[in-house]
């Protein structure tokens, strides 16, 4: 299974990313965790030392990880297509080159999305590869990118690997894209936003994650805040209460709204983001599954 | 400097900071407080965020404003398509030229997901902002790179963009030709001349403006503010994005730390509650490990930037109470 997690900045996507991945790997599957972006936060959940571009390292938990740096995916991915041989340098170094990669800007988005197929579904290594796909807006190209420029392009190889990448990420059985919010106003409205998203453009839809979730307050607690009598006390859970109102009311508006159920993730207490990963990841073992 | 005497003294003031840190938020906040000082503000955010347009009680996909106290308050949002179309429209020679440009393939992605365009135009509306002169002061809430420091960026990734290749001619030429054909195809090619060939009709006016947008950013009418939280991995961002702006000579004046707690008793009794009980064992230790990373890190900021602590208000956002927290 492909997995692909994003979500508003600051949600926890990283750390949802690792815990997912953990979890796979905890279940026996051979497990490669990529990171699209900036691969400092996925490194920091798995604790792993971010490695080289294109290079696949070894973290903890039996998970390996990976992360593509665009200019050098591109060159790397395009010597391997092309099977230039010798003319590679003269070509890559040649300013028409550098124009038409600079000009058309969905390349490197479809090269990222295009070897993360490669390590899926080309090397048998692996049986489940999580990607950690950066912010809701930065994913969306990415993952809007293939199907985008097999329209672009009309033939030719880029036509043929776009088109291949689109019916992969658009395929449910191989394919599942999480939305991660926290039980908040704004990041519950961007996972709708990126939710909806999706479906216009046919994507393979995986779950919608709420992280940082308090359990639900129990019946009678306003009975009991009403009798807290220390003044600081009861303004810190007054608003602890206040919030936990929203969390239900988001949470019940975002599942009315998509007719989708959310996969709860507590609120841990803060700790280093690998601590916090390997505590998810037994929230996450029916997602991984 | 304040905060306050930061924003009374620069027509713009730069939002910067990772995702999720309350970056909208705060120069939403910051405009509302320079319009209650007295002064024409504007903020201009590139997330679509309804919430903060129900803060404002503006309704963000048009541009409004509002009366506050003695000044005035407007928002937009930034619209990236139809602001690189408008800005095409203004430098193209002719009509035709702008139609065949608008209708380009390569120009439609540039509009719409080349890296740095959306950081670009927002800087492109900001200065065409400034030049219509019906705003003392605009805010700009900076979009959520994947590194915030590509905003600086921008205006050279667009430059580098519009040099056209010279050497077309030649056998070396001609090869590489056939083998980005193989690769994506003739028609993508001949778009590719196509833009080429268009945008160089536009190319000395946009120079310009690069140009301009690269002084405005450092010169003395702008300041940024650098948006943070109370989180090890945000701080650690943030120390690497306070020296990327220094490297880059951007005129950094302020760090906020948002949405932070107050420090709490450490015994409070039990509570008969065990919800409520959990909920304050959490307030609490969240307190202590925030004041753990948050002290050191406001004491290693350089002399002479403004520090703003900004606690974590009411699940709604409420902006007027967080322009009081801010100072302005």
């Amino acid at each position: 299974m492909l997995h692909f997690v994003t979500g508003k900045g600051g949600v926890g996507k990283s750390t949802v990313a690792a815990a997912l991945a953990l979890a796979a790997a905890g279940r026996g599957a051979r497990v490669l965790a990529i990171e699209l972006g900036d691969p400092a936060g996925l490194c920091r959940a798995l604790r792993a030392t971010p490695p080289a571009p294109g290079a696949i390292v070894h973290a903890a938990g039996g998970v390996h990880v990976a992360f593509f740096d665009g200019a050098a995916a591109l060159a790397e991915y395009l010597t391997r297509k092309l099977h230039l041989g010798r003319f590679v340098r003269p070509i890559l170094e040649h300013p028409l080159y550098g124009a038409f990669v600079a000009a058309a800007p969905g390349l490197r988005e479809l090269v990222a999305i295009g070897k993360v197929r490669d390590e899926y579904v080309l090397q048998r290594r692996w049986e489940v590869v999580v990607v950690d796909a950066g912010a809701s807006g930065h994913a969306l190209e990415h993952l809007r990118m293939p199907a985008a420029a097999a329209r672009t392009f009309a033939s030719g190889r880029v036509h043929r690997e776009a088109a291949a990448n689109a019916a992969l990420l658009r395929d449910p059985a191989a394919c599942a894209i999480h939305v991660v919010a926290t039980p908040e106003e704004m990041p519950l409205g961007e996972a709708i936003q990126t939710v909806e998203a999706l479906r216009e453009h046919e994507l393979a839809l995986g779950r919608v994650i709420a992280n940082r979730c308090v359990p639900p307050a129990p019946a009678d607690v306003d009975a009991a805040l009403a009798g807290v009598a220390d003044p600081t006390v009861a303004a810190v859970l007054g608003r602890a209460r206040a919030w936990e109102r929203l969390q239900e009311r988001g949470l019940a508006d975002l599942q009315a709204r998509l007719g989708l159920p959310v996969v709860r993730l507590p609120r841990l207490p803060i700790a280093e983001l690998n601590a916090h990963a390997r505590a998810l990841a037994w929230s996450l073992v029916e997602v991984a599954a | 400097m304040r905060l306050a005497e930061i924003v009374a003294h620069h027509r713009i003031v730069i939002c910067v900071g990772t995702g999720g840190v309350g970056k909208t938020t705060i120069s939403a906040a910051i405009a509302l407080g320079a319009a209650r000082a007295g002064r024409r503000a504007m903020v201009l955010t590139i997330d679509p965020a309804r919430a903060l347009g129900r803060a404002l009680g503006i309704d963000l996909t048009h541009a409004r404003s509002t009366p506050v106290g003695r000044g005035v308050l407007a928002a937009a949002m930034l619209d990236q398509k139809g602001a690189w179309d408008a800005f095409v429209a203004r430098h193209a020679p002719t009509e035709a030229a702008a139609r065949v440009l608008l209708a380009n393939p390569f120009y439609q992605r540039l509009s719409t997901s080349f890296a740095g365009s959306t950081e670009y135009m927002a800087i492109e509306e900001l200065c065409r902002l400034l030049d219509a002169g019906e705003h003392d002061v605009v805010v700009l809430d900076t979009p959520p790179s994947a590194h915030a420091i590509e905003f600086l960026r921008a205006p050279e990734r667009i430059d580098r963009l519009l040099d056209e290749p010279h050497e077309l001619a030649g056998a070396m030429a001609r090869f590489v030709v056939r083998q980005l054909e193989r690769a994506a195809g003739s028609e993508a090619l001949r778009e590719l001349a196509t833009f080429y060939r268009a945008m160089s009709a536009l190319v000395a006016g946009v120079r310009a403006r690069t140009r301009y947008a690269r002084a405005i950013l450092r010169g003395g009418d702008a300041a940024f503010v650098l948006v943070t939280g109370p989180r090890a991995s945000i701080l650690d961002d943030t120390r690497a994005l306070a020296a990327a702006l220094r490297v880059h000579a951007a005129p950094l004046a302020a760090v906020v730390v948002n949405r932070t707690h107050p420090r709490l008793p450490a015994q409070a009794g039990v509570l008969a509650d065990p919800w409520l009980q959990a909920r304050w064992d959490e307030a609490v230790a969240e307190a202590a490990a925030e004041a753990a990373i948050l002290e050191p890190f406001l004491a290693s900021l350089p002399a002479g930037l403004a520090r703003v602590v900004v606690p974590e208000g009411d699940a709604r956002v409420d902006l007027g109470a967080v322009a009081t927290h801010l100072g302005i």
